[in-house]
């Protein structure tokens, strides 16, 4: 961490960019929810195996991801991410879709959170003796808390955040060794192992639930400065993020597909709480109940931060009426997105199961996936390399480019098999909400605002 | 048994998140403590998130100084603005409003709310938004281009305000640290402070520029 590298004859210290405890926090933050929940579903598509590979070439797309949103992050100043990067290097009908793709990437992925929360606090309440203990009090609860929190802009600290980060990341690894992986005491991996029962479509279905593990990583990575140079970004948080996630998603799956027989594993809520649960241990039981929880709670909290600001700047720009740009005068918060966008939530927490509520998350990050993988070609050929000045340039264009669209294509096939109708539902949803923009909203926009980069005019213009 | 551990660790960390949170709150109180000697008769006052906000007088004008918490920027980390206002009236100004980096979250800017670009000018950096209320904002920019490039020379310069009641300027007073904001979207500013030779000097800007718009608007009305 005390290297040094140079970027355009500019010392960049990777401490100033990168310390420790945000090496930390880049692991472990909102996207460890996905080891806890979901990405066994992969299981349930493929087969145990096959979840692996899914998790691996899943690993690959997102190095692909990693690497293109770092060029062009690092050279598109403005903050706002992938949603900046539209309104520059495309347009505003892609800005708005980027924008509709993050706020219901994190909506969803936050109902998932909710949807977690509450079947976690109805299986302990049963194991407990509370037979009538019911999961949608909990889920809407845990909605309503941390939009009320947002709402609020209620203030944590470090110590508060660390131990809730340090718990869900600590349970993993406490469990892993609870099992005792290097013996066949607990964890039976060739007695549960049971090949591809579907074959090598399998594989190609659990690549479906194979991003779960990641998804979200290229956000969560990205928080940029106000006044320093934009030459600084460097893939290395994003890429430490995803070999954090990698470990940590062998850890889960070897852990879990030696426990449970694959038939149930591929259907379960909480794989992990189940998987301690079978160790039969109420110490490992409780850790994991602990894990899950604060994992799902700082997902949720950080999806709800982060849809809520998408939508308020889509309103900001008026993509979206302006009524949603409004804060509140008090505690500066864009209460009106945050307040509009629980409803939205609790329907898809409350009347969706957890496969569906988890795949529209998906599409919506595998469609910005897909927009990203256009957007760097667009990026290099309008503003080829020696024409603007870029932080960090990519290895290799168009390689990554083509192998993220070809991932992405695989993946939408992926969903296709066995959630055809949600991925018909979001594309029409999408196509509808394009149409909406195009016919109705367009003429509010005040196109010379979108674009406030110091760029030349773009090659062929 | 495992649910009273469970039940001792929410109370360890209720009361962690009670202990840190009034150490927070009374850093947040405390930050324009050192400063209220810069206006007249003082009166501070604390919003319902802490942030204090100070009011005064300086050379016979109303002065307000205040803390303007920023988190709403998606991909960005939170900022902590501070502006300051004099009341110093400039009879006939229009409104001239100059936005650094402008992302369209700024919700605390005036830049936002004026129809009329105006064309940049020579001296100011290339990403600054220029608004006004129309042609008259263009040649008030032409005529204190010089000032304003000397203000906006300073990278933590975020706007530069003239009306005909007074000017303000808002600047970055710290920024959210990256861990909390990473882990949680906390926005803790550690270390945001607002020290008094920023201060006067931005004090002394605006009332040399409300001062330079003076003359000039009396030669445009002869």
């Amino acid at each position: 961490m005390s290297q040094v590298t140079a970027i355009h004859g500019e010392k960049v210290s990777l401490l100033r960019v990168l310390g420790p405890g945000h090496v930390w926090a880049l692991g472990v933050g909102i996207v460890l929810v996905g080891e806890y929940m979901g990405w066994n579903f992969a299981v349930g598509k493929g087969g145990a195996l096959a979840a692996l590979i899914a998790c691996w070439v899943a690993g690959l797309l997102y190095t692909c991801v990693a690497m293109i949103d770092s060029e062009v992050t690092s050279t598109v100043a403005a903050a706002g991410g992938q949603y900046a990067q539209a309104k520059h290097i495309v347009g505003p009908l892609m800005a708005f879709n980027v924008g509709l793709f993050l706020v219901f990437a994190y909506t969803m992925l936050e109902a998932a959170n909710a949807i977690t929360a509450g079947y976690l606090v109805q299986t302990v309440g049963a194991m407990a003796g509370f037979e009538n203990v019911h999961d949608k009090p909990f889920i809407v609860l845990t909605i309503m808390f941390l939009a009320w929190l947002n709402y609020r802009g209620v203030f944590a600290t470090l110590t508060f955040n660390l131990v809730i980060t340090a718990v869900a990341c600590l349970a993993i690894v406490v469990l892993f060794a609870g099992v005792k992986p290097w013996t066949s005491e607990i964890v039976k991996p060739a007695e549960m192992l049971n090949g591809l029962p579907y074959g090598w479509l399998g594989v190609v279905a659990a690549l479906h639930f194979g991003l779960w593990y990641y998804l979200g990583i290229e956000g969560t990575t990205q928080a940029a400065e106000e006044v320093r140079s934009p030459a600084r970004a460097l893939p290395l948080g994003t890429m430490t993020g995803i070999i954090t996630l990698l470990v940590a998603a062998t850890m889960t799956w070897y852990i879990c597909s030696g426990l449970m027989p694959w038939e149930y594993l591929g259907q379960a809520v909480t794989p992990l709480f189940d998987a301690a649960r079978l160790t039969d241990s109420a110490f490992l039981t409780v850790f994991l109940f602990i894990g899950t929880i604060f994992s799902t709670l700082a997902s949720a909290n950080g999806c709800i931060n982060d849809a809520s600001r998408a939508w308020f700047s889509m309103g900001r720009d008026r993509y979206l009426p302006v009524w949603f740009g409004a804060v509140h005068p008090v505690y500066r918060t864009p209460y009106r997105a945050i307040v509009f966008l629980v409803p939205v939530a609790l329907i898809f927490a409350l009347g969706a199961p957890l496969d569906q509520v988890i795949t529209f998350s998906i599409l919506s990050g595998l469609l910005g996936y897909t927009f990203m993988s256009f957007n760097v070609i667009m990026f290099r050929r309008k503003w080829p390399l020696g024409t603007i000045k870029r932080g960090y340039v990519h290895p290799f264009h168009p390689l990554p480019a083509i192998v993220l669209l070809l991932l992405c294509s695989v993946t939408y096939f992926a969903v296709f098999l066995g959630y055809g109708t949600q991925l018909v539902a979001m594309m029409v949803f999408y196509i509808v909400a394009s149409l909406w923009f195009h016919f109705h909203r367009y003429k509010y926009v005040r196109r010379g605002d979108q674009f406030t980069m110091a760029w030349p005019r773009p090659a062929g213009y | 048994m495992s649910f009273v551990v469970f039940g001792c660790v929410v109370a360890i960390l209720c009361a962690v998140l009670v202990r840190d949170k009034r150490k927070l709150w009374l850093t947040r109180l405390g930050l324009l403590d050192g400063v209220t000697g810069v206006v007249d008769r003082p009166t501070l006052r604390h919003g319902a998130d802490g942030f204090p906000r100070l009011t005064g007088w300086r050379g016979g004008f109303p002065v307000s100084i205040e803390l303007i918490p920023d988190t709403l920027t998606i991909r960005r980390l939170p900022q902590l603005w501070v502006s300051v206002t004099v009341e110093r009236p400039v009879q006939g100004a229009p409104r001239l409003a100059l936005l650094a980096r402008p992302r369209g979250t700024e919700f605390f800017a005036l830049a936002d709310r004026l129809a009329y670009r105006c064309e940049p000018v020579f001296g100011l950096p290339e990403d600054v938004m220029i608004r006004g209320d129309g042609p008259a904002a263009q040649r008030l920019l032409g005529r204190l281009a010089r000032p304003l490039g000397d203000l906006f020379a300073d990278p933590r310069i975020k706007e530069v305000v003239l009306t005909g009641r007074g000017a303000r300027i808002i600047w970055q007073a710290g920024e959210g640290k990256r861990g909390e904001h990473l882990l949680l979207r906390q926005a803790v500013f550690e270390g945001a402070e607002v020290q008094v030779r920023d201060l006067e000097k931005a004090l002394d800007a605006l009332e040399d520029l409300c001062a330079a718009a003076g003359p000039y608007l009396a030669q445009e009305v002869a």
